[in-house]
């Protein structure tokens, strides 16, 4: 019941917006402009990259899937999250965030979901029909199923960057305003462009920095591929994404508790 | 990337530990290259704070050029601790002091095309409401030409070569290069090329975009 009236307060919240965003084409075919871009840089620069260097274990097409997978995560991660993201950090700053508790919906969800425009999820969709053209073009395996786990792995590594957005922002209960939290989990955005199996022999360092981002592209990726995956990796990821859920849950719960304007 | 660089494999001669001065350079270099006066400017045309500058004895430009320079002499100032690290990084035999005059000017010309080509963009604001999209458009064209997330040298011999001539391998690839064998005559005479046809094209676009000014809410 609970899960689908929140279901239903997603869509509208994403329809309005969509809606609105039509009404002026000039503006959104700018934003499309401005939003698209980064995704050929992304191409361009990473062609000249594979071009002049080549990463065991992994062929060109499955290169290419990988960065068209980053895409599709990076781009869903802007249209679900980036528009929250801002707006919270000031909401809480202006002391406006009461409005938000006192709707009779989730706090996390109508904080954090409030949809980041129709280009970015333009560039979605680009990124999705990209995966597979590269998959026809390079020839490369696929089945019904592992078609299923890809999607069902992105969104549990949505949830994972959605769980540390939420950790970041919640520092701004505490420590005042800190515009930089909105973006944290977006400048590090290269980790997720490369294989986890890159950083195998870096030691525990690469454990507690660089792999457990890396997941969230490479995880969907070699499952589509039906490619093997290393069961520390997947063990990894598992716990990785049932850590930072509870964390996130538990910091959200006891700032929103604690949190008041009229002290803030 | 240079992290995930270095754990593949090259496939040429390049190599990341080859890559790695480029790198620190243009790490080094960018904070006093780069310059977001474009998002000022549509601040203060959107604002309407312009006005100030319309109704005043006071240029646009050289208060926005001279505001600039003045808050990279500061930057210089924080970051001199990780200049003087990147000096014992880079041995005297790679980088002799004789060069340090050259360096500076380089870093001085760049700067001073990367501020007229982002005061440039920024002028659209004055047509355009969505101006984030133009923003994210030249950050993407200065970043991938400018050779600052790749070095142009990556490019084919072609487009490298065309690159050379034009305005944004004078933003960042220049420096590195000027570092290692000192400036070329014929690069500098690109540059002061480029930065009078850019002041050109300010002239020009400025004072069309403030004839057609007009702010009446705000």
């Amino acid at each position: 019941m609970i899960m689908k009236k929140n279901l239903r307060f997603l869509f509208r919240v994403q329809s309005a917006r969509m809606g609105h965003e039509l009404i002026n084409p000039v503006n959104s075919l700018l934003e499309l402009i401005g939003s698209v871009c980064y995704f050929f840089l992304h191409m361009v620069s990473f062609s000249l990259i594979i071009s002049k260097f080549s990463f065991p274990g992994w062929s060109v097409g499955e290169m290419w899937v990988l960065l068209f997978t980053f895409q599709v995560f990076t781009y869903a991660a802007f249209y679900l999250f980036w528009k929250g993201l801002i707006h919270t950090v000031r909401d809480i700053n202006r002391g406006v965030f009461d409005h938000l508790l006192t709707k009779p919906i989730s706090s996390r969800l109508i904080t954090f979901f409030r949809s980041g425009g129709l280009h970015n999820f333009v560039c979605f969709i680009l990124g999705l029909i990209s995966v597979f053209v590269s998959i026809y073009t390079f020839k490369l395996t696929i089945n019904p199923l592992s078609v299923l786990i890809y999607f069902l792995t992105l969104i549990i590594s949505l949830w994972i960057f959605h769980s540390f957005t939420v950790i970041f922002i919640s520092l701004n209960f505490f420590f005042g305003y800190i515009p930089t939290t909105s973006s944290v989990m977006f400048g590090i955005q290269e980790i997720y462009k490369y294989p986890t199996s890159l950083y195998n022999h870096a030691g525990i360092w690469a454990w507690l920095t660089v792999i457990p981002f890396s997941f969230f592209t490479t995880i969907p990726t070699t499952q589509l591929l039906l490619r093997p995956l290393q069961p520390v990796f997947l063990a990894g990821y598992i716990v990785f994404f049932i850590l930072s859920w509870l964390l996130s849950e538990f910091i959200w719960r006891f700032s929103v508790n604690h949190y008041s304007s009229s002290g803030s | 990337m240079l992290a995930a660089l270095s754990f593949s494999r090259p496939l040429g001669q390049t190599s990341a530990t080859s890559l790695l001065p480029y790198y620190l350079i243009i790490g080094l270099i960018f904070p006093f290259v780069s310059s977001s006066i474009d998002e000022e400017l549509e601040e203060l045309a959107h604002t309407g704070d312009i006005n100030n500058f319309l109704t005043r004895p006071i240029s646009l430009y050289p208060w926005l050029l001279f505001k600039n320079f003045s808050e990279k002499i500061s930057q210089f100032i924080y970051l001199a601790p990780l200049l003087l690290v990147a000096a014992f990084v880079f041995k005297p035999d790679q980088f002799p002091l004789s060069r340090i005059l050259p360096v500076f000017v380089s870093v001085f010309l760049s700067s001073l095309v990367y501020f007229n080509l982002s005061y440039l963009t920024g002028l659209v604001s004055f047509w355009i409401d969505e101006f984030w999209a133009i923003r994210n458009l030249k950050h993407v064209v200065f970043q991938l030409l400018g050779g600052f997330v790749i070095p142009t040298t990556f490019f084919s011999a072609e487009i490298s070569g065309f690159l050379r001539h034009s305005p944004f391998f004078y933003l960042g690839s220049w420096n590195p290069a000027v570092f290692s064998s000192g400036i070329d005559r014929l690069d500098l005479f690109w540059v002061l090329i480029w930065i009078f046809v850019s002041q050109l094209l300010i002239l020009i676009v400025q004072n069309s975009a403030i004839s057609k000014y007009s702010f009446t809410a705000s």
